[in-house]
């Protein structure tokens, strides 16, 4: 959940309290909880709520699609640099560039390895949707990591 | 080959350990456990004849899991009783179209019965004593 919030959020301070918020939420709505959904993933749709919640507190502008702009600039070389924690610095930086509905797929499906089904359950959307999304995701990370390759 | 460098970036994002989760962890948990729910105390009789309570959300959550074990699923519960004691009960069920409802609710009714006075115990007056009222919404699917 910390994870999914800070790669979210690009923040780990914001990502802390979402995720208190979120455990908090869920606790208190624990004797409701149905079990139509694994409790994780309940708790991962807790938790994107409550990401979008402090989202749109702290930027009073609305999530728009965008196009493949902003590509890394050329003669960068990654090679000199620590591989592991650069690659995910720039995958962190090729995220946060991502409208927040592929970057949420992305994660979901890649990092936190859930089903479509799953994720279409967190993100309130049909499996269709989560696999358009994440096809979009991934061309924009490709691009975006393009000096990696 | 682009492919494979986001298989690695996702690998590495989770396998790579959340800087600062530690101290995280124990925040959210203190936080937790200053965070209280409303509950209600119903008494309940050990098989010795000693005197517990437990709340209302564990008789609530663990005949949730039972009667969803037939096939539909609880929408509401209301206890009934005076003060602490639970004699009866009224169960909103959610189930599909096309069931027997007399006979599912029948089931209902039994596995109510058998969830709560496993749980409450022999207590006066007994539980049940104010009937179980179930009402049944059947579904079609989409």
């Amino acid at each position: 959940m910390f994870r999914y919030a800070r790669r979210m959020l690009n923040g780990q301070g914001d990502a802390e309290e979402v995720v208190q918020d979120a455990f908090v939420a869920a606790w208190k709505s624990l004797p409701d909880f149905r079990g139509d959904a694994p409790l994780r993933t309940w708790l991962f749709t807790v938790t994107g709520r409550k990401a979008i919640d402090l989202f749109r507190k702290k930027r009073a502008v609305p999530v728009e699609e965008t196009t493949l702009t902003d590509l890394p600039a050329p003669g960068t070389d990654p090679a000199g640099q620590a591989v592991q924690s650069g690659l995910l610095d720039a995958l962190g930086a090729g995220l946060a560039e991502l409208p927040w509905l592929q970057r949420a797929v992305w994660l979901l499906r890649e990092v936190e390895q859930m089903s479509y089904a799953e994720i279409a359950v967190v993100l309130n959307t049909t499996p269709t949707v989560v696999r358009g999304q994440l096809a979009r995701a991934r061309t924009g990370l490709q691009h975006r990591l393009e000096s990696w390759r | 080959m682009t492919e494979d460098l986001l298989s690695r970036a996702a690998h590495a994002a989770r396998t790579h350990p959340e800087p600062g989760w530690i101290d995280i962890s124990a925040t959210v948990k203190q936080r937790l456990r200053t965070v209280t729910r409303r509950s209600r105390p119903i008494r309940a009789a050990a098989d010795d004849g000693t005197t517990l309570f437990i709340t209302d959300q564990v008789l609530t959550g663990v005949l949730r899991v039972a009667v969803a074990g037939l096939q539909c699923e609880l929408e509401r519960v209301r206890l009934i009783g005076d003060d602490d004691t639970c004699t009866g009960a009224v169960l909103d069920v959610v189930t599909f179209y096309g069931q027997d409802l007399q006979a599912l609710a029948a089931q209902i009714r039994t596995t109510a019965y058998q969830t709560f006075t496993d749980l409450l115990g022999p207590t006066d007056p007994p539980f049940g004593a104010d009937g179980i009222d179930i009402t049944i919404t059947d579904l079609i699917p989409e």
